[in-house]
């Protein structure tokens, strides 16, 4: 089961109760993936937000005529695929895929949004932090 | 020498030459391992090394950023190997690239350099073999003057030719690209592999199609259009292409895509998308048979094509803001599925 000490570590869950903790923790279903699987994809319907527990991702969003690599590392202890969180069929703008065999939990999106409808609190506060979250990658986008 | 890989859907084995990478080794005898930029950049065609010595040929790769050196990854398309050895690739290959040309090296000799806009030039390459390629693809030239290849697209399209043509953009501290600014290149010998790339057009999917170009993006989608022209492709499926530049002086190749519209004028549209000035009364008075208007290419895409996505294969290449924009909007607004949108990962 996804332990609730590494849940309050991640940036979009860190201001939530015990209570909510427990209830994210309780929904989340392990998974594994094979080295050089894709979690997601480009264009994919976005039903679930990920916490990796171990392994290595590599997140890709478009690529192009840019000076670096594209995309970035996930590591271990971290919340990713977002998008779940967003209104009205979200869609992946980015592939997610695994540098490394790689253990996941997988978090509903629909629980999530049952759990906010219930605690209005906990879904304020991960608004909160998922906005400052797209604001980041807004500035990086503008940085390119 | 010989290089055995492991990977998702079976063992394989091929031969290396001395000083040859891996990568090319392995493609140009029919193997189809993972890669998608093949010079270095982006990171897909990485393997660990089971067995053997390994040597590096670019230790900066910006790819290598997701190698893990601890586990002996490496990336194939920048190592040689300096004897027998095994690599774990994590991906699936097959032995035999389907309906594809297989990729093979060849001399070419650079002809016919052409300034565009101050900072886009065009030449050809004449082959000293034929290749085949599909619309779309794109090959990796290597010159002895400056280290390690650059992947360009074709502009061009025919079944086999010995003549490849490229429109190349100077890149700010590019090698390559300074280097075929700064000297006189024609007539100037040049390595060539491929042809590679997966974002292709094949007429038989019969498919409407939307072409997305910023900057020197445009060279592929030049190609994906001629191969269309050629098989008449656009007598019953519709062609959009949006090109975006930032101004009237970094527009090229006018009077090509007035050509292709030309010939198809009720199906094949191509509109020019200035994002940093208003359209220049004389460029529309030039280019009558070609839409203008201001703003990002992504975004006057959206506008013109809202209501428009019936069947559509998308095609994007250009800038990595223009690519991610393209993308999202594809994704989210015109909801496209994935496998609609072809893209290379490289420039």
């Amino acid at each position: 089961m996804l332990s609730v000490e590494n849940l309050v570590k991640t940036d979009l869950f860190q201001d939530l109760s015990d209570q909510a903790l427990q209830a994210i923790a309780g929904f989340a279903v392990p998974a594994t993936f094979e080295e050089g699987d894709n979690i997601y994809q480009l264009g994919d319907d976005a039903n679930d937000l990920y916490y990796l527990e171990s392994g290595r991702l590599r997140f890709s969003i478009g690529v192009g005529n840019r000076p670096d690599a594209s995309g970035s590392l996930i590591l271990p202890g971290k919340i990713f695929g977002w998008a779940a969180l967003l209104h009205e069929h979200p869609r992946r703008v980015a592939t997610a895929s695994c540098l490394e065999d790689s253990d996941l939990y997988i978090i509903s999106r629909q629980n999530l949004l049952e759990l906010f409808s219930q605690d209005q609190a906990a879904g304020y506060q991960v608004m909160r932090r998922l906005a400052t979250t797209i604001a980041g990658d807004f500035v990086s986008v503008l940085s390119v | 020498m010989k290089i055995h890989v492991q990977t998702k859907s079976g063992e394989f084995e091929y031969d290396c030459e001395q000083g040859e990478n891996l990568l090319y080794a392995g493609l140009r005898q029919g193997l189809t391992l993972p890669y998608e930029c093949a010079t270095g950049t982006c990171g897909t065609c990485r393997a660990r090394v089971q067995e053997g010595e390994i040597g590096l040929e670019w230790a900066d790769a910006p790819g290598l950023s997701y190698v893990n050196h601890e586990k002996n990854e490496l990336l194939m398309c920048r190592s040689t190997a300096s004897g027998n050895c095994t690599l774990r690739v994590p991906a699936k290959v097959t032995d035999g690239a389907g309906d594809m040309a297989i990729p093979g090296y060849r001399k070419g000799k650079i002809n016919n350099v052409r300034e565009r806009t101050h900072d886009v030039v065009s030449f050809d390459v004449t082959l000293d073999s034929p290749m085949a390629f599909d619309a779309g693809q794109f090959a990796v030239l290597e010159t002895e003057v400056v280290t390690g290849g650059r992947a360009y697209s074709m502009v061009n399209y025919a079944t086999s030719t010995d003549t490849l043509d490229f429109v190349i953009k100077r890149k700010p501290e590019g090698k390559f690209s300074d280097w075929l600014f700064e000297n006189n290149i024609d007539g100037h010998e040049i390595d060539v592999f491929g042809p590679l790339g997966k974002a292709t057009f094949h007429p038989e999917e019969k498919k409407n199609l939307l072409c997305m170009a910023g900057g020197s993006g445009i060279a592929g989608m030049m190609s994906i259009i001629a191969r269309g022209c050629e098989v008449s492709h656009f007598a019953d499926h519709r062609g959009h292409v949006f090109f975006g530049v930032r101004t009237a002086e970094d527009v090229f190749y006018l009077d090509e895509l007035s050509s292709f519209v030309d010939a198809y004028p009720e199906t094949l549209e191509v509109t020019v998308a200035l994002s940093d000035e208003d359209i220049p009364r004389d460029l529309e008075n030039r280019y009558p048979r070609i839409k203008f208007h201001t703003g990002f290419v992504h975004s006057v895409t959206s506008e013109q094509m809202a209501g428009k996505y019936d069947n559509i294969l998308a095609y994007v290449a250009g800038p990595p803001p223009m690519v991610d924009g393209a993308l999202r909007m594809l994704v989210l607004e015109a909801r496209l599925p994935g496998t609609d949108i072809r893209y290379d990962k490289f420039g």
